[in-house]
């Protein structure tokens, strides 16, 4: 099961808490969410996440992809050390900003 | 000491996250350390996850884990119309897909892909095992 939290700090940020299990069974909720206009800061926190596959690491590259196209920063405000490890295998912690290990 | 647990599976997107789970509590009562665990969960998501997606027209599918020395020998076997294994590529950086072998590829210490002609294809993952000292199913 995949939780999806959104909250607004300000009207030019749109924070997403993930939690659960994001896989290609749950994936859709994630692709169904739309950014609004005039979005300039997109943090997702990852470290609620159990369990991620490639279909939510496609996922989380279309939201990149999608903050980048509003000229938006897309970053990674927390994860787990496994998703580090995994981001780094994929070699996607050279496109999403990661906090310091 | 050999175990081994095999399931017939319908080839539904809901019976990914059911053998992830059943897999990896069997693993976690053999001791298995969770980092090994946590990997073999994704490759085996990953194997699952293609059968479900490409094996058309099959609608059941096995899946196979064998314990033995400390080796974990899993084997997933659809009967679609197979593919071809050269045919698999590395995703580019910033693309959305394409990641499913590679990551297969990285967690494994072995991969092997095989068709057979007209019977679909066998995707095995092979992963060496460490245990917890107090594990019930030591090495050998």
């Amino acid at each position: 099961m995949l939780r999806i939290e959104v909250g607004n700090p300000d009207t030019t940020t749109v924070r997403l808490a993930l939690s659960g299990d994001l896989d290609f069974t749950s994936v859709s909720e994630l692709s169904d969410l739309t950014l609004a206009d005039g979005l300039h800061r997109l943090d997702v926190d990852l470290s609620g996440l159990d369990f991620i596959d490639s279909s939510g690491l496609a996922a989380l590259i279309r939201l990149y992809h999608q903050a980048e196209e509003a000229h938006a920063v897309f970053q990674v405000t927390a994860l787990t050390p496994y998703l580090r490890h995994l981001l780094h295998t994929t070699a996607l912690d050279r496109l999403f900003r990661l906090p310091p290990a | 000491m050999e175990a081994t647990i095999a399931l017939r599976l319908p080839r539904d997107a809901a019976s990914v996250p059911l053998i992830r789970q059943m897999l990896d509590a069997a693993l976690r009562s053999l001791g298995v350390v969770p980092d090994i665990r946590d990997d073999i969960e994704l490759m085996l998501t990953e194997a699952c996850s293609n059968v479900i997606k490409h094996a058309d027209p099959s609608d059941e599918y096995t899946v196979s884990a064998t314990v033995h020395n400390a080796l974990c020998v899993i084997r997933v076997i659809d009967t679609g119309d197979g593919f071809d294994p050269h045919r698999l590529r590395e995703a580019a950086p910033g693309a959305e897909g394409g990641r499913g072998v590679q990551i297969m590829r990285a967690l494994a210490d072995d991969v092997r892909f095989d068709n057979r002609r007209e019977h679909g294809a066998i995707v095995c993952l092979e992963k060496r095992l460490s245990f917890l000292p107090d594990a019930p199913l030591k090495a050998g």
